[in-house]
This record gives structure tokens, sequence and C-alpha cells, in this order.
């Protein structure tokens, strides 16, 4: 999203009239006075390729506890893995595609570990956006799709927000300093779960935390410094006869420094330089290390009244660093594993961007973009080309035409984004996505709006530990990348916005996600694949604070293997469906004070994915009988109940 | 509340929740791997030899699959089973080059390390398990055809839930010969599914002292004119010439399996010892050779 000022300068100027001619000269008069009246908003750009949710929208979906990251699986092209976990195939695309980004710093997951909430503060997201094909230029190095989140302005008074849960406790406070120029602020998460869970299970210990920081200066009218920091800790482990086992323990920290400037001609430039360390332990002992550094800038500048220019580059430097183990130690696999993810090594990437914006009438939207990433890694590099269109095109009054289409590039990345785990010297090459999308956006009576998009992504070269689900093999250390996939689909999106005192969405997305022929593998339905994705769900201000909000979602199964559907008598396993309910009773506090009693509850009918179908047989007299059992993951239920404020 | 006091307070909480700290890695327990080297013959090399019926053979491709295992005493001094005293590694080598093929992963200590001819357990029409073995030296298409049947096929299926699929032990051998005499010339390129069995020659153990995060190696002698070897202890290729019924001067596993051997061999052949037959076909008697393939010492 590109957020612009507008700054309007009106002069206004008092003449003296003159005296009579007779009369002596009157006093010089006083010099005009000009009054300055700085207006400033935001211009709503609609696009074809974006869809952004709002602060006051986020906030209320249910299922979301008030993340504003969680709050994006509301829609359509997103389809579950599991449901409440918050990892995803985007438009067919799996998780080890989908690049997560915070005002342009890229950072590894944006999530606590398994149903833990989002590692940024809510109280400092302004809005997040979800971007399935041809991203802004300035988003590379992920071919299935970008998740962006947006801080908020710095405020002008002191501002803070704070969530007490049965698990965690957070919040975030930030006050103005140096008359408004300057403001500093801080905030972050405990979990108390594990003395929580210690009470049920003593030998489980599950524990994550996180902070963020930021503190921005303005130098001048139109120049602002601001560093942001923040940082996320997760531990999960075992104990076992006295030792404790580490099951997985992972934590990032960045440092954003950037320097943002806006031109006196509209334009728009940022400069930023960010350092960060990832570690991670996975369940095999071992210990892994990145040592981010990078730089990025952009210039963005109206070279007409309709069009736009961004001209940026950037560059990153991941210094990996791991335990390696002796090679006669360990086994062959175990070692192999170390070796592809735990060598020492430095992989850069390099991208330089260039793209335009063309609006020649309200409403329109064309945009186009080259983008070009080149990566090295353990002396091997590649070049990766990202060309991308998007465009929105008015019809008539209400109804506009949208289209996208791109090509996305990236390294070999793990199946799950774990950090400072990923691959050396580029193995199997870089992975591509086509991306192409067709649709409209209607505007419907009582402020609905219907978006509906058809799309047919291929991609190629990534890496999905889902590519078999009935060998789901977490220590496999895919060296080779899958094989070719086809996604293709139907999305819809009927919604009023979320902030208004009545609002409802619909959510329905219709896809198949098709593994591409090979020399050696015929194509088929990809495992995880799920027909269809629907959510309906509604918000309601009952009046006196109260405000409720629900939401069903259901999903189709699995497809079932091919060579098992005639044994296990179906094509797929059975759907999922789970209803979701947040109730909230807000209570205002002076002027802009509030707080909030929040009862939020994320599949509360208790109900359970099918994962899979276990057959055996049994010869009896008759002849041989085959006994099927499903097998059940969860039911995953998180429940909360909390108390939320804010300044 | 005044920035001073803010900014502390930012401080006190920063350094609580931002230096949680990843644990190191866990201390492995002490391990190292047991071995050979190696020792390919000059003839396994692709050094020309002349056999005692006057043929010269030139082995122009050998690559064998073997599996090195490692066995010591399988409980500790306190009486405790210790696992690792037992270990295994599977390599798919190009035999013409001395390499060091070893078992990782086992305590430090005396074990008797032995190393066998074993391919893969293939199936035909279903996905076959993840090749774990260690590659040296083999280009990918060889490597390829270790992971398909060998050339006489299977004779055996796996049966299941879903159906049966020809299914069976896969390659451990593949060789290609070639062999001149008088002007003429017979080439024989074969992927056979050998597997030493225990009691042949292969399987005799060399005691080592495994070391900590070392590789401690016996030499592993490499001989694939004993491949060759026929009756009297003779090295012949007659036999294996006589069998090329076309005369396209290609010696194919369908006439080396149509082909009868002359040799009396088998008494003293370990692969067989107790069978007291001649073996049936020239298949057959190559690999009852290769039973003599690999020496240990």
């Amino acid at each position: 999203m590109r957020a612009t000022s507008l700054a309007v300068a009106l002069t206004c100027t008092a003449i003296a009239s003159a005296a009579a001619a007779q009369e002596p000269p009157p006093p010089e008069p006083p010099p005009p006075k000009v009054d300055e009246v700085v207006v400033t908003g935001q211009r709503e750009p609609k696009s074809a390729q974006v869809v952004k949710m709002k602060r006051d929208e986020y906030r209320v979906v249910p299922g979301a506890f008030g993340d504003p990251f969680r709050a994006l699986d509301v829609l359509p092209g997103l389809v579950p893995i599991i449901s409440g976990l918050p990892y995803f195939y985007i438009r067919g695309a799996p998780p080890s595609a989908v690049g997560y980004f915070i005002d342009d710093v890229r950072i590894p997951y944006l999530y606590h570990f398994a149903l833990g909430p989002g590692v940024i503060q809510p109280a400092l997201v302004e809005e997040v956006s979800l971007h399935p094909a041809a991203f802004p230029a300035r988003y590379g190095r992920f071919a299935g799709g970008i998740v962006a989140g947006t801080t908020r302005d710095p405020p002008a008074e002191l501002r803070g927000e704070a969530q007490i849960r049965v698990y965690d406790a957070g919040g975030y406070a930030e006050m103005p300093f140096a008359g408004g120029r300057g403001s500093v602020g801080a905030g972050g998460r405990y979990s108390y779960t594990a003395g929580v869970i210690s009470l049920a299970a003593q030998d489980t210990t599950i524990d994550y935390r996180d902070y963020n920081f930021r503190a921005s200066y303005e130098t001048s009218d139109r120049t602002r410094l601001t560093l942001f920091a923040f940082g996320s800790y997760d531990y999960a482990s075992n104990t076992r006869r006295g030792i404790e086992e580490v099951a997985f323990a992972s934590e990032y920290h960045r440092a954003d420094l950037r320097l943002d400037h806006r031109g006196s001609d509209g334009s728009s430039s940022r400069v930023a330089t960010t350092i960060g360390i990832d570690r991670t332990r996975l369940e095999d002992a071992r210990f892994a290390q990145n040592v981010v550094t990078a730089v990025r800038a952009r210039h963005t500048r109206p070279v007409t009244r309709e069009i736009e220019m961004e001209l940026g580059g950037d560059f990153t430097a991941d210094h990996y660093r791991g335990d390696l183990p002796s090679p006669y130690a360990v086994s062959f696999e175990r070692y192999d594993q170390a070796v592809t993810f735990f060598s020492p090594r430095i992989d850069t990437a390099t991208g330089v961007w260039l793209s335009g914006r063309f609006r020649p009438r309200p409403g329109w939207d064309i945009t186009g973009a080259i983008r070009g990433d080149v990566f090295t890694s353990a002396d091997k590099s590649a070049i990766g080309p990202s060309p991308r269109l998007g465009m929105r095109i008015p019809l008539v009054k209400g109804v506009a035409f949208l289209a996208a289409m791109g090509i996305a590039t990236q390294p070999p990345a793990f199946a799950i984004p774990v950090p400072a785990v990923g691959y050396r010297g580029l193995p199997g090459g870089l992975g591509f996505a086509y991306q192409k999308s067709v649709g409209t956006e209607v505007s419907l009576p009582l402020r609905f709006t219907l978006r509906a998009n058809g799309y047919h992504h291929s991609y190629f070269n990534l890496r999905d530990f889902a590519q078999d689900r009935g060998r789901v093999d977490f220590d496999d250390p895919k060296i080779e990348p899958n094989s070719p996939l086809q996604a293709y689909g139907l999305e819809l999106f009927v919604s009023r916005k979320l902030s208004e005192r009545y609002a409802a969405f619909v959510s329905f997305t219709l896809s198949r996600a098709q593994l591409g022929s090979t020399l050696r593998e015929a194509g088929r339905v990809s495992p995880f694949d799920r027909t269809y994705v629907f959510q309906v769900g509604g918000v309601v201000d009952m009046g006196r604070g109260w405000r409720t909000s629900a939401r069903f979602l259901s999903y189709g199964g699995w497809p079932i293997d091919p060579e098992d559907q005639a044994v296990q008598q179906a094509v797929r396993l059975p759907g999922f469906a789970r209803m979701d309910l947040r109730l909230e009773k807000r209570w205002t506090i002076g002027s802009t004070g509030w707080i909030s009693f929040v009862i939020e509850g994320l599949n509360i009918t208790g109900s359970r994915d099918v994962t899979s179908r276990r057959c055996s047989t049994d010869f009896d007299p008759v002849g041989r009988t085959v006994q099927c059992e499903d097998q059940y993951l969860g039911p995953i239920i998180v429940p909360s109940l909390g108390v939320e404020g804010g300044l | 509340m005044r920035l001073a006091r803010f900014t502390r307070l930012v401080l006190a909480a920063a350094s609580v929740l931002a230096f949680g700290c990843v644990p190191a890695s866990d201390e492995l327990p002490p391990t190292g791997a047991a071995g050979f080297v190696t020792a390919p013959s000059p003839a396994t090399r692709g050094e020309p030899f002349t056999t005692d019926d006057g043929w010269l053979l030139r082995i122009e491709k050998v690559a064998l699959s073997v599996w090195v295992q490692a066995s010591g005493a399988s409980y500790d001094y306190d009486g405790i089973y210790d696992g690792r005293r037992y270990g295994s590694g599977g390599w798919l080598f190009d035999a013409a080059r001395p390499t060091v093929v070893y078992a990782p992963e086992i305590s430090p200590g005396g074990v008797s390390v032995s190393a066998m001819l074993r391919g893969n357990y293939l199936f035909v029409g279903r996905e076959n398990p993840r090749d774990r073995r260690r590659l040296v030296g083999v280009a990918p298409e060889i490597a390829a055809r270790f992971n398909q049947p060998p050339d006489e096929g299977f004779d055996d299926s796996y049966g299941g839930l879903y159906g049966r699929y020809p299914s069976g032990d896969g390659p451990s051998i593949l060789l290609a010969v070639r062999a001149e005499r008088a002007g003429r010339t017979e080439r024989m390129e074969i992927v056979l599914a050998v597997e030493t069995y225990s009691g042949s020659t292969t399987s005799r153990g060399v005691l080592l002292n495994v070391r900590e995060d070392d590789v401690v190696a016996g030499t592993l002698d490499i001989r694939a004119e004993e491949l060759f070897r026929g009756g009297a202890g003779r090295l012949a290729f007659d036999e294996f010439a006589a069998a090329d019924v076309d005369h396209d001067g290609t010696v194919t596993i369908a006439e080396l399996r149509a082909a009868r051997t002359t040799c009396k061999c088998p008494v003293t052949a370990p692969a067989h010892p107790s069978t007291g037959v001649p073996p049936p076909s020239l298949v057959d008697l190559i690999e009852l050779n290769a039973g003599k393939l690999l020496a240990p010492r």
C-alpha cells in the first residue's frame, strides 16, 4: 500500500487599501500574513492484487484473538493445513513460499509456536495486507505470496493498549516527546503458559515471549528517523527421566533503522538498514544461528498527475552458523541433514526494481513492475527475474475488472519456515511461480462489496513437506525440490466493513492443487489439497458497549492417495466444520480510554480434523473384509478469557 | 509519565523480555566409525589382464553396493544394553578407485567389521523407500540403475493391502567387460543382485578399535577378476564367449542364463557351501564367484 500525504498550502494576503492621495502616506502595512493549513490523509488506492484489513476490522474477527495477522485467514485463497494452526497454502503455494514482512522488514514468522499469538503487538499494527499474486515490487524472494503489516504512525499523545489473558499478558505504550517531534514506545508479551501447563502436564514446558520497541524523531517537517526493534522467543520441551529434551526452541531479533523523507513534489523516499539474529534448536539437539544484515532504499515520485514511479533496491546477507557433528559420529542421514542446514556460509540476495503506477481516472490502477534478484550461496549463484503486472479498470459504475499476472522467484527454503535454517548452495536452483488471475469487484447495496477472482498459478522447484502426506518426514532434508505444482480456483469474498455497526462477510474458495507431471511422475492431486474453504461470519454492535461476532468455517477433506482409494472406498477424507465466537463488553474511560472484557473461543464446537484413514484386512471364511478407521487430530480448541484496555 | 522514567521502564522490560536464549546443542555421546579402505586390484582398476585361456580382458566399469557392518559387545560393563556397538552403513561406489567405506555412529571400543554385497530392496509399481546409501564416484545414471530391478528382474512379489507388486533385492554389482582374443571382441555389461551370505569370505570380520569422532579402517581388497574364476581355480572367459550364440559381439544376460557351465567349483565356493552341485548357468557362476569379490583384511 502506498500512503501519501497531501500538503495543501493556502496563502491569504490582505492588502491594505490606499489612503486618499492628499493625506500623508500612512505607515507601512504589516507584511502579509501567511497561514499554512496542512491537511493529511490517506488515499485509498484500489488495487487488483492486494486485500487489506484495517485495525478496526481485524480486532473483531472471531477466532483471531485480536491479532491482525491471524485475522487474515478469513480471506479467500488461504487454505488451512489444520484448523487453528496459522500455516496456510496460499493459492496452492506451500508455507515455505510465503513471505512475512512488517514495515518492509522480512521476518521468519509472525506467530508464536503452534497456537501462539502474533509476535507483533496489535497496538502497533495499522493494517495487514495479503498479496497473493503480482505483489508490489519491493517484496521479492518469495514465490507464493506475501503477508505484510504496516505499523501505525507515531502518536500525538500518550497511547497504549494491553491485554491480560489466561495464558499470557501483553501490551504496548507509546508517548511523544520534544513537542511531538519524537515518540518512543515499548511493549511485549509474556506467556505464563509454562506455569499453566505444568499444572496439568508437569513434564511439558511451553514458553513464549516477545518485545517491540520503537523510537522516532522528525528531524524536519518532512523527514523522520525511526528505530524499530522487535523480537520473539519460543521454547517447547519435554522432561523424561529427569532430563529435559528440547523439542523446539527459536528466537529472532530485528533492529531496523530507517529514514523517511517526503518531498515537496509529492515524492517519498526511504533508506533503511536492518540487523538481526535468528537462533533455532531443532529436536535433534542441533543449534543454528543466522546473523542478518540488510540495507534497502526506495524512492517514489509522481512523474505526472497520473503516473507514479518507484525505484528501489535492497541487499541482504545471511551469515549462517551451526554445529556440525563429525561425519563419523552420526548416521549418514543425520550428517547430510546437518551439512544441508547448518554449514557455515554467507548467503546473499541483491534486488533492484522499477515499478510504475498509472491512474488515469479515479478507480483505475495499472501497475507494472520489473524486479531482479541475484542470489549467492556457497560459491553458487542464480538470477531471478520477477516481472509483474496488475490492473483494476472500472467498467461501469460500481463494477471493476481486476487482473494480475507475474513471475516470482525464491531461493530454496525449508518446507516449514524456521529461523536460521536454510539450504546451502542453492540446491535444485531457484523456485519459480507463474501467477495469473482475473476477476471483478462489484459494489453491492448496503455498502457490501463482492470481490471474485479466478486464478491459475504454476509453481516450480519449491519444497513442500506435503508432497506426499502419507510419508511426511520432518527429518527429510528435501535437498531435491518438489515436482511442479499447478493451482487453480475461484475466490469469492462478499463483505461489509467489519468496523460497521452491523457487518458480515462470506468467504469462499473453490480450488485444486495438482502436482504436475514430470518424466518420472504422473500428475496427481496435491495431498494437502482442499476442494473448498467456506466461511461466513458477522459482527453486531449491540449497544452499551456490547459487541459480538461469530464465524462458521468449513473446508473439504484431504484427498486419499489414488492407490488407497479402492481399499478405503473414498476419494477424499471427511471435511471439517467449526464455529468461532467472540463477545466483548467495552467501557469507555475519559475521552479516549477504554477497557474491555473479552470472551473468545476458536472451535467452540470441538470439531476434529480427520488427517488419515487406517485400514486393516481380516480374512474369514467368507472372504477378505477391510475395516477402516478415521484418524483424528484434535480437537484443537482455543478458549480465551481476557481483559483489554487502551489509552 | 516523564520520559526518563519511561525509558528506565522500557529498558527494564526489554532486558526481561529480550534475552531468552535458545540453548546450544547437546553434547553428543562419543561415537566414531569403523570400516575399510578399499584396495582395488589392478584388474578392478581397469588394467587389462590375460585369462588362463588366453583372453585379454579389460574391466571397463565396476560399481558395487556394499554394506559395512560393525558389531561389538552389545552390553557395557554394567550389563546395560548399548545399541551403538552395532551399526552399519550402505555404500554405492566406483570400485575402480580406492574409497573409504565405513559404518558410522559406533561407540568407542573393539568391534568386528565386515562388508557384504547387498542392494536395496525394491518394488516395482510403487514408490521405494529413500536410498540411504552413501554414493561415491558413481554417475547419476549408474546410481539410478541401482534403484531399478537387476537384469534378471524379480521373481518375487510383495503382497499387501493394496495388491501385489514385483519386488526383491536390487542390484549390488554393475560390471562392464571387454574381452579380446585373436581379433575377436566380446562385450558384456550386466547388473546383478548378489547378496553375499553369512559364512562367505566377505562376511569375515576384521577386528578394529573404534575411536571418538574418527574412522578406523582395515583394508578391503576388491578383485573383480574373481568373477571369472572357473574350474580348478583358472581364470577363464571361453564359456562366456561361447554364450554369445548370436555372434553379435555382446553377451547378454539371457545368453548367460541359457549357457551351462562345466565348472566343478561349487564344492569350494562359499556362496552355496551346502549345495554341492555345479551352478546351472553362467549367471549362477558369477554369483557364486561374487563371494570372492571382496576380501577384508
